[in-house]
């Protein structure tokens, strides 16, 4: 099963250029799934998801014999799916007026889209979610459902292990007051 | 409200993708990396630097035939739509008598010149023969005019001495003739 193949192995069929293609292509299906997800929880929407998705591999193709492995592969993937979201995300913020605008447009992409299919309380989690600050609601989405450690975050957000935890603090302790409310 | 850990069967909850959609994406993945990335080395993506495009079994093999099939076709076509066409012109009677015209013109030209050519021919050919030397179309017209004047001018000229030779003969006085000696 080509997502068994250790991180290691991919780097070094990658660098020999005989067999880069299909390493690539392991590579691919190690992380399609994951990555897919990650970026689905921060941009809702499927075809924004998609297109974000393939930019990422797109990137990760034309990096990758420069990558110098100074963090793991994983969280070099991850850094660069979460800073094209980003980027994604401030450019429709740009669009917009206001912030208030930028939720908006999550949570009308959260009700509207096709491919949502949950239940009323998970539903709720993600409106609960969409109110949350947008470092908050990135750090929420990697350690509550993709289980991180706060050093992998660390090492694709670059922001510290401390404040990465804060950060976590008050988005649970919001997300409980938006249930406790409502 | 306390919120609970998370639920690991519920992992992609809610959000759901379009069927086959993992499955399709890595040739979309590919695509897109060859459309954004035009500098990437064409033997690192052998498969898909290959053409795509494919010919039915034995397409090559019948090819000659159809294209010939094809031709024929456009030739028999091509006819069938010159034929009216000529038809109508031949039944045309302004262009009947046009054409009449036309040879009969042509003929009468050619009739002319034919008879021209055959005179100049023929003086050409006697002149060669008399004096085989001398070529007629060499002479200049006006130096031919002035000689035929000239010799014209010398026939008169012996009439008139002929005629005075009579006169003196037939009335000269001998006594008078005599007596001047």
């Amino acid at each position: 099963m080509a997502h068994t193949i250790d991180d290691t192995t991919i780097l070094t069929r990658f660098r020999a250029i005989q067999s880069r293609e299909n390493a690539f292509e392991d590579l691919i299906n190690k992380y399609k799934e994951r990555l897919y997800y990650h970026i689905r929880r921060m941009v809702i929407d499927h075809e924004d998801a998609d297109d974000l998705l393939q930019d990422t591999f797109v990137k990760i193709w034309q990096n990758l014999d420069k990558f110098q492995e100074n963090s793991s592969l994983f969280t070099w993937i991850y850094r660069i799916a979460t800073n094209e979201c980003l980027n994604f995300l401030r450019k429709k913020n740009k669009q917009n007026t206001s912030s208030i605008d930028d939720s908006l447009y999550l949570l009308n992409s959260l009700e509207e889209s096709p491919y949502i299919n949950g239940s009323e309380l998970q539903m709720k989690l993600q409106r609960a979610i969409l109110t949350l600050p947008e470092k908050q609601r990135i750090v929420f989405n990697m350690k509550y459902f993709e289980e991180m450690k706060y050093e992998e975050i660390n090492e694709i957000l670059g922001t510290s292990v401390g404040a990465l935890k804060a950060s976590y603090h008050h988005a649970v302790k919001k997300i409980e007051e938006y249930f406790t409310k409502d | 409200m306390k919120l609970l850990p998370y639920n690991k069967a519920d992992q992609k909850a809610p959000f759901n993708v379009p069927e086959g959609y993992f499955a399709q994406l890595n040739d979309r993945i590919r695509e897109r990396i060859l459309i954004e990335d035009q500098t990437v080395d064409s033997t690192l993506l052998n498969d898909l630097t290959q053409t795509p495009f494919t010919a039915p079994d034995g397409y090559f093999a019948h090819l000659h035939k159809g294209i010939q099939a094809k031709v024929t076709t456009e030739v028999s076509t091509v006819n069938k739509n010159k034929t009216p066409i000529l038809r109508k012109l031949i039944h045309n009677s302004f262009l009947q008598g046009a054409v009449a015209a036309c040879i009969i013109l042509c003929f009468g030209f050619w009739a002319f010149l034919k008879y021209r050519d055959t005179n100049i021919t023929h003086t050409n050919e006697i002149s060669k023969v008399e004096y085989p030397d001398v070529d007629a179309d060499m002479f200049d017209e006006d130096l031919l005019i002035e000689t035929y004047l000239s010799s014209v001018s010398e026939e008169k000229n012996d009439q008139k001495d002929k005629i005075s030779d009579d006169y003196l003969i037939e009335n000269i006085d001998e006594n008078l003739l005599l007596n001047e000696i």
